[in-house]
């Protein structure tokens, strides 16, 4: 194959594969920060002097598709070559605080560049630098130098664009060749370069006459030239998580709390694995309506993760405190999933602070056999898989590899954006912090284990088709653990029950997260609701 | 005489670019490595952060993802400004000037605006701990909000686990939007932040 032809081959096959790598949309701070990583491969030259390099680079996207080239040229600070063979101090250990002692590490190099794209498009910079040399132990080096780089200046699409940058590089250096001896010597080079651009139409330049918006512009996604992994620009649905949220001491730990709007509390409770971050979309349609109060159960979201066995009981204990704390009172009660079972729960012990009861995707009943979860028609993956996270395996599957997680993305009725999947995982990056999550899933009332939360699911499930508080269910079909068969048993044995279908168009795919599909129409179905049902009901 | 330990380059073999992408899925970049044991890590980072009631300082607390948004641990770190005036932090350097491709000056002298120090701890409790240099800046936005980004150029101090005695650099660019002046608002702010990482990382075992 010729060479041209092997080009075109080579970038034809990056094209392919470039949509299915991973991005770095997610490290955007805001759609007008364009977030980029390339790296470059070529060549660097010392001065006779060994006071400057010069590199001749190529530059790649993470396909490695071609895109550009690199030019940038490193000046010494220092005159002695062993300085960097230097390795600091360790800093002192408090990195959770805002104090010093940061140790001041002054920069062992300037330098300036250019990188310019495959479309021509080109991004200056100049910034301080730290080296370092390393010896191997075949007795060759590695040679290597960071970059903390301000953008001065652009060309193209980058033309009076502004930002920061860092370029981190190194070269090999065979054993026996001395960087810093008296010979002029080239080498081999290579740098991964990270950009944070924000191109002039969003950039209101202090300094220069402001350019204002172009309405024609469109707002790049975060990750520049990456590919959207999200469909959250649906009506109504944001992966912002935009509240100050609260936090109040609970049983000597703290929970975190949304707390939003006025009038009569709604307590949104989630369930597992999620957080409040669930609710973020429904609240902001409801702060009209009431008070909207939404924890993150203890040991999940932004709340405490105490060392306590987190069964049900102790979830109980803490959301019992927690409303008693905030002296919270004729509430209505919005509950998904495990949320559900805790606020039924909680509200067969209160009846008299109920206003109503909205739910969602919940537990209304203990699944008497294995048969009955969660329905009778319910696949027997989904048993086999709730078999597997009840067994031996299920610490591997649920606390190492996260799959219970994973498995939930999967009911969301749409793909999660990255944002959104970031959020939902903040609380839960460490096995450990995992933990909570095996344990929810152990603590289903299965046949009759655990002895403990049957009897009280049974408590509450008795409640409910006692109580005459209004309540409102929300569904789809088929729904994940809601099936046909509990929408039945509701409709058979709740009174002043009113069901609302989300989407009556017959849905294949089962949806658990409901919140994340139909936010407003949860947020229109719970306003007429409660207006109808609950204004004025004490 | 000159001394050449650079081999012709003529781009990326395609055994590499399949390579490179096996590695991009798991956050590494095997492409941009210089040598065998070179390791080339990419993270990102989401999390919170908080200045200092005189601000001075600011911390950050972070969850860490690889590029397939896969939880990767945990990041802490400290920022201090080393600027008296946050106007300084409004204008950008000028431009270099030529040559770029010659190993001559001249190059600009852009003084630091920030020592920093931060600790990054993967997924299976391995740690490196940096120090460095960095620079900010604040960039005003069209809709009077404003970005304000740090970039540190950061020499690996020590290590835990698998990075015990491991050496090498890294990097790290921060940002974190806010339609207010961080720095002019009275007391403690809290704002949500956001970094990508990269480390170049040779393990004890293979250097002396």
């Amino acid at each position: 194959m010729s060479s041209q032809k092997f080009k075109g081959f080579r970038n034809n096959l990056s094209d392919a594969f470039s949509g299915l790598l991973p991005t770095f949309e997610a490290a955007a701070a805001d759609p007008r920060d364009e977030v980029i990583v390339r790296y470059t491969r070529g060549t660097g030259k010392f001065s006779p002097d060994k006071k400057y390099i010069a590199l001749n680079m190529k530059m790649y996207k993470l396909s490695g598709e071609e895109d550009g080239s690199h030019q940038g040229v490193w000046h010494a600070l220092f005159d002695n070559p062993q300085m960097l063979a230097r390795v600091p101090e360790p800093p002192e250990p408090t990195m959770d605080q805002p104090k010093g002692p940061v140790p001041a590490l002054a920069p062992l190099a300037e330098t300036k560049a250019i990188w310019t794209f495959g479309d021509g498009s080109s991004i200056s910079a100049v910034g301080p630098a730290e080296s370092h040399l390393i010896q191997l132990t075949d007795g060759s080096y590695v040679f290597m130098v960071t970059c903390a780089q301000v953008i001065t200046n652009g060309t193209g699409r980058y033309d009076g664009c502004a930002g920061l940058k860092q370029s981190l590089g190194a070269t090999h250096i065979p054993a026996g060749v001395n960087l810093f001896g008296p010979k002029t010597v080239s080498f081999e080079a290579t740098t991964v370069d990270t950009f944070r651009v924000v191109r002039k139409r969003y950039y209101r330049n202090p300094f220069s006459s402001p350019p204002g918006p172009q309405p024609s512009d469109n707002v790049p996604q975060g990750g520049g030239d990456d590919q959207d992994d999200g469909s959250s620009d649906q009506e109504g649905i944001s992966p912002e998580y935009p509240f100050k949220t609260k936090k109040i001491e609970v049983r000597k730990s703290r929970m975190s709390y949304i707390d939003e709007g006025s009038g009569n509390p709604i307590l949104f409770l989630h369930g597992n694995p999620t957080w409040s971050y669930l609710w973020r979309n429904i609240i902001q349609g409801l702060t009209s309506v009431g008070r909207c109060v939404a924890p993150d159960l203890i040991g999940m979201g932004r709340s405490d993760k105490p060392e306590i066995d987190y069964s049900f009981e102790e979830h109980y204990e803490y959301l019992r405190s927690f409303i008693r704390k905030l002296e919270l009172d004729r509430i209505t009660l919005v509950l998904h999933d495990w949320g559900s079972a805790l606020g039924f729960y909680w509200a067969s012990c209160h009846p008299e602070k109920v206003k109503g009861l909205v739910f969602m995707e919940a537990m209304v009943k203990p699944y008497p056999t294995w048969e009955d979860f969660p329905a009778r028609n319910a696949p027997q993956q989904l048993r086999d898989v709730f078999k597997a996270y009840r067994s031996e395996q299920g610490y591997d599957l649920i606390v190492k590899q996260n799959k219970f997680m994973e498995q939930t993305f999967q009911l969301a009725g749409r793909p999660l954006s990255r944002k959104e999947k970031d959020f939902y995982q903040e609380p839960f990056h460490t096995e450990h912090s995992r933990e909570v999550i095996l344990e929810w899933a152990r603590q289903i009332p299965i046949a009759g284990d655990p002895p403990d939360v049957t009897e009280k699911v049974t408590h509450y499930s008795d409640f409910l088709q006692e109580t005459d508080k209004p309540k409102l269910l929300l569904y789809t079909e088929p729904g994940a653990i809601l099936l046909k068969e509990q929408l039945d048993w509701c409709d058979e044995n709740l009174i002043r029950l009113k069901k609302v279908n989300l989407d009556p168009q017959n849905r294949q795919v089962p949806i658990h997260l409901l919140q994340e599909k139909y936010p407003q129409k949860i947020v229109d179905a719970i306003t007429n609701w409660y207006r109808q049902y609950c204004s004025g009901a004490e | 005489m000159a001394t050449s330990v650079a081999k012709p380059y003529s781009g990326l073999r395609l055994s590499e670019i399949l390579t490179n992408f096996a590695g991009v899925f798991n956050s590494e970049i095997p492409a941009s490595k210089s040598e065998e044991h070179e390791e080339v890590l990419v993270r990102y980072t989401h999390g919170r952060g908080r200045t200092s009631s005189d601000k001075k300082f600011i911390t950050l607390k972070m969850y860490m993802y690889k590029a397939s948004g896969e939880p990767d641990g945990w990041h802490e770190g400290v920022w201090q400004r080393l600027f008296k005036d946050p106007s300084e932090l409004l204008k950008p350097p000028d431009p270099p000037t030529p040559p770029l491709d010659q190993p001559q000056g001249p190059v600009p002298n852009v003084p630091p605006l920030a020592y920093t120090k931060g600790i990054w701890t993967f997924g299976d409790d391995s740690s490196v701990t940096a120090i460095g240099p960095a620079m900010s800046r604040l960039m005003p936005l069209d809709d009077k909000s404003g970005l304000f980004m740090v970039t540190c150029a950061q020499i690996i101090t020590n290590g835990t686990l698998k990075y015990d005695g491991a050496r090498g650099l890294k990097t790290s660019l921060g940002s974190t939007w806010s339609d207010k002046n961080i720095f002019t608002e009275p007391g403690e702010q809290e704002f949500e932040a956001r970094t990508i990482d990269t480390f170049r990382i040779i393990r004890q075992e293979n250097h002396r």
